[in-house]
């Protein structure tokens, strides 16, 4: 498989660059941007006491900077028999590394009874995902299955933190986030313990806040202003991903384009939708741009949720993944638990159930040409 | 009178060779002379101080730092042929390619 | 010693003064002629005796003071014993304050430089470098490079041959780093991001005195690595450094200086290579075009020089950099960069010490043009004003001072300016 990964991405154009027709001074940004993404934080920097990697690169790298990982992080919960969900410990997220001596590492309480892992999620094409007006993708949400196909995706319906306002959230497994800067500082702060200006205070799951006081003496928020640009950490990650590019497509032949009238026929691309549009942007970067990225950005139950609420989710659901790079990634599901997209429709079930049933009902054939087509994005 | 002539035509042609040495080169580096010239090199350097040898003559001085002075060296010229001179003090890193040549003709 | 050669001169005189005064006036020619032989003869056995007064041998010690002498030398060569060279080195020691930065105290570098002459055909140098960063709250690796190791095998004037570790013969600097040999602290950006000095390698070649003022190198050495390069500093992580070096495809690279006009020294420099050994369907070919030139006129040194660095197949290289490391260096087509640099003496002559002020303008574009598809970086599009002094206390130590403005011309990153100040000296 690794192989045959290597002999398409070789035919490809490379993947992780900015998208095509940025200005010289969007470009400069860019690579700030990917510099400060790739950069290696300490504890002088702020990171810790407790995080997950200590550069978004270290994460975000697979099949090239921005991109997913097979690093696995973990969330944990309980759930009651009624499915209710408590946060424990002060988060859900537990951290992997604590800074030395380690006295400040997180304990999942004992009570938990969810544990639930999670890769990281794919970073190309932010910029366009984000030029995407939130009336597009409330247009798609159908939560009472008017249209009786089973199918019940729910806009994520979030309160942006920079800017206070309802906002239609899309970034993140669980569509958290809405703009790339409220996921950058989510980020910088969750995953590194990095404080900056949207998310100011020292949290870590399953560290009280003393401990945490203890252990992080640097004084909040510990995201500055660099000196030479003017920008803080948060700017420039926002700054990399609104202008790295998403993965272009792989080689369409006839047995693709088949494939992909496959796909729509059993009902994939009621939730993967094909190509949604950016709304106008003086950026003609951004201005009414296609975006194919093979999803509606909707909250589904596919039965294939982490059982961890988040955000405006709940623990059963989970935003469509986009599918654009799909070939590029593996492993595969929010938990990196599928070896093969053939594996993850199986896995399919509740509002996907008809349509998983319909793939498996499938001639031999058939399946291969949209296995084809997956292979394709 | 005549022997004041004689004493003109017995006494020896000098040539006074003005050098310089700088790294990593004497200019000139080529000098010609006719045989029986007294020749007398007036070296100086323009930065560090060089060394000054010419083996076939066992001439081997220091040719001091700049502004420290100048180095005279008088040499016989009696007989033809090529006599080479080099830097005998290293300098620095094209301290080898500092040489030169002598060339005594007929 | 001058005293010796006026003794021996004055005793020549006297001897046909006092001929001509006691001999018979008007005698016939032959008798003169028998006379005149007999005193040649006589001054010959003189010349022998007074080198025997003497006593020296060939090839003594060098003596440091002015004034020489000479001495009746022999028909052949000399066989000259194995003659040891002492050690020679030079240090630098640097304080650098870039603007809103806290300043660094850097002990930069420490080298030795050995040779030895097996016989006077036959030489080896070496230069071994110490860099040892020694630096205030930020970790840095110091760094024990062998820079230069050769053997010359000195033929004719015009023409010998080389072989070893070598430094690239490209540029005013790479081969005349000793720090009382340029002014400012630092060396020049032009010969740091667009000519990488100091370059070395291994390498064998050819040199020479053609005669007129004009001297020639000509090396093949190991090439670049074009996994190295980048857009900040373009060749310079190209830079092998005789790391067992990979020899497929030696670059070729030459150097011809002029020294015919006085004062004036001209140099123009090249290195031709193919840096994609480490890749199968990439092979960048780089280029590299140097000239310079330095011109004394009493007080006042000038230098100048401009570099250019092409690199084909650049766009090839940042895609499959970014294939294999996830990260596209944005490695440029063509780098360009020149100085001139103005430099005045201002102590009178008769003070022993020296001090020179100086100024120098620089312009190094390591993104001047991009392969098709690729933008440039505009922050590496920069220039600089360099001023300062540099005093000798000795015309092997140099304590310098410098403050560097620079610019470039981005919108988003800033250039910023810096206080230096250095010790360097050579010995």
């Amino acid at each position: 498989m690794l192989a045959a990964l290597a002999v398409l991405a070789g035919q490809d154009p490379p993947v992780g660059g900015p998208l095509p027709e940025i200005t010289a001074a969007e470009f400069e940004r860019f690579r700030v941007g990917l510099e400060d993404f790739t950069s290696v934080e300490t504890v002088a920097d702020g990171l810790g006491p407790a995080f997950n990697a200590a550069s978004c690169a270290a994460c975000h790298n697979v099949p090239a900077i921005g991109g997913s990982g097979t690093i696995t992080e973990i969330r944990a919960g309980y759930r009651d028999d009624d499915g209710r969900f408590t946060v424990l410990g002060g988060g859900t997220l537990y951290h992997l590394f604590s800074i030395p001596p380690h006295n400040c590492h997180p304990r999942i309480p004992a009570e938990a009874n969810v544990i639930a892992r999670r890769i990281s999620i794919p970073l190309f094409g932010g910029g366009l995902v984000e030029a995407i007006p939130d009336e597009a993708i409330v247009a798609l949400e159908d939560p009472e299955d008017r249209n009786g196909d089973g199918i019940k995706g729910r806009a994520a319906r979030i309160v942006d933190v920079a800017t206070g306002r309802e906002r239609i959230g899309r970034f993140g497994w669980k569509a958290q986030q809405a703009t790339l800067l409220a996921f950058a500082g989510d980020a910088y702060l969750n995953e590194m313990g990095i404080t900056n200006d949207l998310f100011p205070t020292e949290a870590a799951a399953g560290i009280s806040p003393e401990t945490l006081r203890r252990c992080d003496a640097a004084s909040d928020p510990e995201d500055v202003r660099d000196r030479l640009t003017g920008l803080r950490g948060i700017d420039k990650f926002e700054l990399f991903m609104k202008f790295l590019a998403p993965v272009p497509r792989g080689p369409i032949d006839a047995a693709v384009q088949r494939g992909e009238q496959v796909f729509r026929e059993i009902g994939c691309a009621a939730c993967h939708v094909p190509e949604l549009r950016t709304g106008p942007s003086p950026n003609p970067v951004f201005d009414r741009k296609p975006v194919r990225l093979y999803s509606d950005l909707l909250l589904h139950d596919i039965g294939a949720g982490d059982g961890i609420e988040q955000a405006a989710a709940t623990g059963d659901e989970i935003r469509t993944p986009a599918l654009w790079g799909l070939r590029l990634r593996r492993p595969l599901l929010h938990d990196g638990s599928a070896a093969t997209p053939e594996a993850v429709i199986r896995r399919h079930d509740n509002e996907a159930a008809r349509t998983r049933d319909s793939f498996l009902a499938l001639p031999r054939a058939e399946k291969e040409v949209l296995l084809a087509f997956l292979r394709s994005l | 009178m005549l022997w004041l002539l004689l004493l003109l035509a017995a006494a020896p042609p000098t040539k006074v060779i003005h050098m310089t040495a700088e790294r990593f080169t004497f200019i000139p580096s080529q000098v010609k002379v006719k045989a029986g010239t007294v020749v007398e090199f007036r070296i100086h350097s323009e930065d560090t101080n060089h060394g000054f040898r010419i083996p076939a003559a066992g001439i081997n001085e220091v040719i001091p730092k700049r502004g420290k002075g100048e180095l005279k060296v008088v040499f016989h010229a009696d007989r033809p042929g090529r006599y080479e001179f080099e830097c005998s003090k290293p300098c620095g890193a094209g301290h080898n390619m500092m040489r030169g040549v002598l060339i005594v003709e007929e | 010693m001058l005293t010796m050669v006026n003794m021996r001169w004055s005793l020549g005189y006297c001897i046909i003064l006092a001929s001509i005064l006691t001999g018979e006036a008007g005698a016939a020619g032959d008798d003169r002629e028998r006379r005149i032989e007999e005193l040649e003869r006589r001054v010959q056995q003189l010349e022998q005796q007074i080198q025997q007064l003497l006593g020296t041998k060939p090839g003594t010690k060098p003596e440091d003071k002015p004034g020489g002498k000479s001495e009746a030398y022999p028909t052949e060569a000399e066989r000259t014993p194995e003659m040891r060279l002492p050690v020679s080195g030079y240090m630098d020691f640097h304080f650098n304050k870039p603007r809103g930065e806290p300043g660094q105290l850097d002990f930069h570098r420490f080298v030795l430089l050995f040779g030895h002459s097996f016989s006077d055909r036959i030489k080896f140098w070496s230069e071994l470098e110490v860099e040892h960063a020694f630096v205030e709250g930020r970790e840095e690796k110091g760094e024990l490079e062998l820079e230069q190791a050769y053997l010359d095998f000195l033929v004719k004037p015009y023409f010998n041959l080389r072989g070893g570790m070598l430094l690239a013969p490209v540029g005013l600097i790479n081969e005349r780093h000793e720090p009382p040999s340029f002014h400012g602290v630092e060396r020049p950006f032009v010969d740091t991001v667009i000519l990488p000095s100091t370059w070395f390698d291994t390498g064998v070649g050819v040199f020479g005195d053609l005669g007129r003022g004009l001297v020639y190198k000509a090396y093949l050495m190991s090439p670049l690595d074009a996994t190295g390069f980048s857009a900040a500093e373009g060749l310079r992580e190209g830079r092998q450094k005789g790391f067992q070096s990979s020899w497929q495809n030696p670059a070729q690279t030459g150097r011809l200086e002029y020294h015919g006009i006085p004062r004036l020294a001209l140099g123009a420099s090249f290195w031709r290579g193919s840096t994609g050994f480490r890749f199968r369907g990439v092979n960048p070919r780089v280029k590299v075009f140097e000239i310079d030139g330095r011109y004394r006129l009493g007080r006042f040194d000038f230098r100048g020089e401009y570099a250019q660095v092409a690199i084909s197949k650049a766009g090839e290289l940042n895609l499959a950099l970014q294939r294999e490391t996830g990260v596209s260096p944005n490695v440029a087509e063509r780098l360009r960069g020149f100085y001139f640099e103005p430099a005045v003496r201002v102590l009178p002559r008769r003070f022993n010490r020296d001090l020179a002020l100086f100024a120098r303008y620089e312009n190094f574009d390591t993104q001047n043009r991009m392969p098709r598809g690729f933008l440039p970086l505009k922050q590496f599009d920069r220039s600089a004003w360099v001023v300062g002094a540099t005093y000798y206390p000795e015309p092997d130590v140099a304590v310098k001072f410098d403050y560097t403005f620079l610019r470039n011309a981005s919108s988003v990153v800033k250039a910023v300016n810096s206080l230096n100040f250095g010790i360097g000296w050579w010995f």
